[in-house]
């Protein structure tokens, strides 16, 4: 299996790092024999900031709503008796494991301009108009947030479940009311699973394709995923700089991550 | 404070529910016989006919199920070999290579590993193809197995498989009759999740498949890009989801079982 990954998995990884650096520029076609730094040259402007930042804020909104919406069905389901948490949990990891394109294709049913839910708003007489639309990045920040609950609800659900009662008890015994024991004892303790979940979601998000192009329409062309996706063909080497960029990305998150988690807070 | 707990429950009842709200809306929309997806005439199956009787349709769901078949073939036999090879490793050092090395194809942007494995089968010159697929499948498929055999194995020790030895057992005997029934369970379960993970990609795929070749999730992805929404595609996408949620319930059930022995 070893010997597998390395065939399958490092040696393609050291394809994107020769495209990159511009040993090779057309698929299929024979080296060029030389080394540049041609395609991180042309990456080295305005519209990769664009993008960059772009992609950012999408995979940060996801981030923090998915973390707003889960964060109160993770603390009910912790806190329910063992039974009904089995039985709950396998309901949290059924949708985790159905295919997240046909949930996203489910979405745009219901969502898009003239769907189900734009149908029922205007049957009811409670707008004149489409309230919702796909096509732009705010409904990618929605579709996406959606989709990747699971992976924000599941650590925050196994941090929840493992705090220790004793420390909620005390802070009541010391006279703290819910409010403050929830945000002096109970948020504070969950931060290896917020940090878990964030982590999750935030590197999904920012190397995300199929959301993006399913719902984001046009506007989907400013993530990086789907720019990387556009120019694999006609711009092989640019595609392989702004790979690397992305995978560099998503180490320094992640390295600032276990930073501030240590490692053993990351664990899943 | 009843208040809030009662909220509390209503909000993770219909986030839940939430959760399963678009592929039920899938569901029963592909059983709506008007071509005007969203104007319900009448229960028909008329769009599954249809797409039982396209080609595209029926060969893309055979070359989805082969892949994923092949995927999780292969992903069993490296995956269990490097889950009780783990479980053995000493030195920190080794088992963080390990580590690193199954995690990182799960941690890696499907778009990245998917242009670099392209990148890769041109230059060595491996045609796209369903071998391909299978192949860049393997990759992220084995990961899954090997760290839930290697969780299995650890909780075990090495006990067992030293008593087989003392007991005169042959290395081979050894790992048939003893550490591959009790890694089965995991084994099992391993192997769901590798048909799931191969049967649900897109990204891989795209970039592996010829146009003959083309999966199931690759014909829906790309119809539904172009054009959204259309009655054939609620079938399509119906039947694909049904596939990938049997095999997530038979998983849950198989990993419960793990979990209560």
């Amino acid at each position: 299996m070893t010997l597998f990954q390395a065939i399958f998995f490092i040696a393609p990884f050291a394809f994107i790092v020769l495209y990159a650096f511009g040993y090779y520029s057309r698929i299929g076609g024979p080296p060029t024999g030389e080394v540049s730094l041609v395609n991180f040259n042309s990456i080295w402007n305005t519209g990769t900031v664009v993008i960059l930042s772009r992609t950012a804020a999408v995979a940060g909104a996801v981030t923090a709503l998915s973390f707003v919406l889960a964060y109160p069905a993770a603390y009910y389901m912790a806190n329910l008796p063992p039974r009904t948490r089995g039985l709950v949990v396998m309901l949290l990891m059924i949708p985790f494991w159905t295919s997240f394109l046909l949930r996203t294709y489910g979405l745009v049913n219901i969502f898009q301009g003239g769907g189900l839910a734009n149908q029922f708003l205007i049957a009811t007489g409670l707008s004149q108009d489409d309230v919702f639309r796909t096509r732009n990045l705010s409904s990618v920040v929605w579709a996406e947030t959606y989709t990747f609950l699971p992976f924000m609800v599941l650590p925050l659900y196994a941090t929840l479940e493992r705090l220790d009662r004793s420390s909620i008890e005390a802070s009541y015994i010391l006279g703290a009311g819910r409010v403050r024991t929830f945000f002096r004892v109970v948020l504070p303790l969950s931060t290896p699973g917020i940090l878990a979940g964030s982590l999750l979601v935030f590197i999904i998000a920012m190397g995300e394709l199929v959301i993006p192009t399913l719902v984001g329409g046009i506007e989907a062309q400013f993530l990086i995923g789907n720019a990387i996706y556009d120019l694999r063909g006609t711009s092989t080497g640019i595609a392989a700089a702004l790979s690397l960029l992305l995978i560099a990305i998503i180490l320094a998150v992640s390295l600032v991550y276990i930073r501030i988690g240590g490692r053993e807070g990351l664990r899943l | 404070m009843k208040w809030g707990r009662a909220l509390l429950r209503g909000y993770t009842m219909a986030f839940l529910a939430a959760l399963y709200a678009p592929i039920a809306v899938l569901i029963a929309l592909s059983f709506n016989e008007s071509r005007l997806v969203y104007v319900w005439t009448g229960f028909s199956t008329r769009w599954y006919e249809q797409i039982f009787a396209n080609r595209l349709y029926t060969s893309a769901l055979l070359t989805s199920v082969i892949v994923a078949l092949a995927t999780t073939l292969l992903s069993l036999v490296f995956g269990t070999m490097a889950g009780i090879a783990a479980a053995r490793i000493i030195s920190p050092r080794v088992d963080l290579l390990w580590t690193s090395l199954v995690l990182l194809p799960l941690i890696m942007p499907e778009i990245v590993e998917a242009l670099s494995l392209s990148l890769f089968y041109g230059a060595v010159g491996i045609p796209n193809g369903i071998g391909a697929t299978i192949l860049g499948h393997v990759v992220f498929s084995v990961s899954f197995v090997a760290l839930i055999v290697r969780a299995r194995m650890a909780g075990v020790g090495k006990a067992y498989e030293e008593a087989s030895m003392v007991l005169g057992a042959t290395r081979v005997q050894t790992f048939l009759k003893v550490l591959l029934p009790i890694a089965l369970p995991a084994v099992t379960a391993g192997a769901f999740l590798a048909f799931a993970a191969s049967f649900d990609d897109v990204v891989k795929s795209d970039f592996t498949t010829s146009a003959t070749t083309r999966t199931l999730p690759i014909i829906i992805f790309s119809e539904a890009a172009r054009g959204g929404v259309s009655a054939g595609l609620n079938a399509l996408a119906t039947v694909t989801v049904v596939i990938s949620l049997a095999f997530a319930m038979i998983r849950n059930a198989a990993e419960r079982r793990i979990s209560q022995t």
